[in-house]
């Protein structure tokens, strides 16, 4: 038992006194770190390609600080966007919520849609199921008339992306038509989710477990997707 | 081979005493309501960041959390919060690979069961002496084997206690929030409370010393209190001057020493966890140790 207890006290010794050195060099490096990134970050590509040329004393020099080059002075500084007349250039900036996230391509952009309709879907369907704790034959009916909304916008985009791609290019008044049809949808569907609850459940319940739109399948906007390109 | 064994049955005497004076089930108790009240509030600190998230996505809130946990762990609040609980920035992703109440769980337990566990090691030896019934066990063993058999069975008490507060946390997680696999969660559940209960064992350890130096029970756990949360204090008054780049030496020699130190092998897991597992079992060997000095020659 001894042996057990020296070993023991051998270990912490060791702990202490042979970790003094490594410490002590970490520390070191911590501080060289937090040193460092103080600093400005200036790049040392001018002074190291100035000392390529080793043999050349006047460049050496200049590498070296210890020679000094009179330049002209740089003309005013002016920020190439102003200069132009154009306010700067900006990507895409969504938010989710969560910070804002620059969109750098129109697959970015999908995903993140994608992401917010799921989300917003799962959201919405938990929310009811807590407020309206609908029996199965209500979710059935409710399950049914999402699925009927989402299968006929789905017919309906598939068929103006159809025409898109045989060329014929939806007017004005083909689009109208086609936000009517889809208003007539969701519509449609907005009256199969309440006919699906009782006038107590439907009070309980917040205005967007029972909004069809909370409901739209993701899967819409790959169809849609297919527009950009096609339509300007 | 003779002590090895006297201090295994001095570790089962203490471990069927704690049984028999119910001192156990009142630990376990202990170690259940509060594991499990934090487990309570955290659920409704993370159903407030999901409200948040899900107003600012305008979609209906809920009242149970956890549907939205994968959105609530991308927002920098959130992260910032989870940073602060763990004390590295760095950590953060690997924390949130567990399950969120085994992180809470693992966290509360890094903060409770060093003070449960000194608490109660605190007496283990010190009414032993102060009634003198100690001078009858120590005729059939040595000193060093009670001291150390005491701090293994107080060990088995606290393991068991922990896990045992784990179910809490598993009840929480299965009526108090959405989207729990009851597997994973018992899982990780045990693997954090084993880990939790082995950043205790260096407070065993200072519970046990403070048993050794007096007699009185009430005196001993305030000493073993005082001295856990000493620690603290001087883990924090460490690192300030160690920002100001003052005392190196001095950090440098005791910072090995506070178990607080190793608590990142038991957020990181692997090889890291097996390092602090030793160090913090040595630790309680060591300082149940000190007590151990003025044990060892007393008049008992």
């Amino acid at each position: 038992m001894k042996y057990a207890v020296a070993a023991v006290v051998a270990l912490l010794l060791g702990l202490v006194l042979g970790g003094l050195g490594p410490r002590a060099e970490v520390r070191a490096l911590n501080d060289r770190i937090a040193e460092l990134e103080k600093k400005d970050c200036k790049s040392g590509v001018g002074a190291g390609l100035a000392s390529m040329f080793g043999n050349r004393p006047l460049l050496d020099d200049v590498a070296t600080g210890r020679r000094q080059i009179e330049l002209p002075d740089p003309p005013d500084e002016q920020e190439p966007d102003e200069a132009a007349g154009e306010p700067p250039e900006e990507g895409l900036v969504l938010d989710f919520g969560d910070g804002p996230t620059k969109v750098d391509s129109p697959e970015q952009a999908k995903a993140l849609a994608k992401e917010a309709l799921e989300i917003r879907r799962t959201a919405a369907r938990a929310a009811l199921e807590e407020d309206a704790e609908p029996d199965e034959e209500q979710m059935q009916q409710f399950d049914e008339a999402v699925a009927e909304m989402n299968a006929s916008l789905m017919a309906l985009a598939e068929e103006v992306v159809a025409r898109a791609e045989s060329g014929d290019v939806p007017e004005r008044r083909d689009m109208m038509v086609f936000a009517a049809d889809s208003l007539d949808i969701m519509i449609t569907a907005e009256d199969g989710i309440q006919a699906s609850f009782t006038e107590e459940q439907l009070a309980a319940m917040e205005d967007g477990s029972v909004d069809p739109f909370s409901y739209v399948d993701p899967a819409l906007v790959d169809v849609l997707g297919k527009l950009d390109g096609l339509v300007d | 081979m003779r002590p090895l064994v006297d201090t295994l049955l001095v570790a089962r005497f203490e471990v069927l005493r704690a049984l028999r004076t119910w001192r156990a089930l009142a630990l376990a108790l202990v170690y259940l309501l509060a594991s499990t009240g934090g487990a309570w509030i955290f659920t409704r600190v993370l159903l407030g960041f999901e409200q948040q998230a899900a107003m600012a996505l305008g979609v209906p809130t809920t009242d149970v959390p956890g549907l939205m946990i994968d959105r609530v762990v991308k927002t920098d609040e959130f992260r910032m919060m989870v940073a602060g609980m763990v004390g590295d920035e760095q950590l953060v992703d690997q924390v949130l690979a567990l399950p969120m109440l085994a992180m809470c769980h693992l966290w509360l337990g890094i903060l409770l069961v060093p003070f449960l566990a000194t608490s109660t090691a605190a007496e283990c030896i010190a009414i032993d002496m102060g009634n003198r019934a100690l001078r009858f066990e120590l005729v059939r063993t040595g000193r060093l084997e009670l001291v150390l058999g005491r701090l293994l069975g107080q060990s088995a008490l606290t393991l068991v206690a922990t896990l045992f507060s784990a179910t809490g946390v598993f009840v929480v997680g299965m009526v108090g929030m959405l989207g729990n696999d009851p597997i994973e969660l018992t899982l990780a559940l045990g693997v954090v409370s084993s880990r939790a209960w082995l950043f205790g064992l260096p407070f065993l350890g200072i519970g046990v010393a403070a048993s050794q130096i007096t007699t009185s029970s009430a005196w001993a756990r305030v000493l073993a209190l005082g001295a856990t949360a000493a620690s603290w204090v001087v883990l924090g008054l460490l690192d300030f001057f160690r920002k100001k780049e003052f005392v190196p030496v001095v950090w440098d020699a005791v910072s090995p020493l506070l178990p607080q130190e190793w608590l990142r092998g038991l957020w990181v897991g692997g090889a890291e966890l097996g390092a602090s597992a030793l160090v913090l079992t040595a630790l309680g060997v060591g300082f149940s140790l000190v007590g151990y000095a003025r044990m060892g020659t007393r008049d008992v």
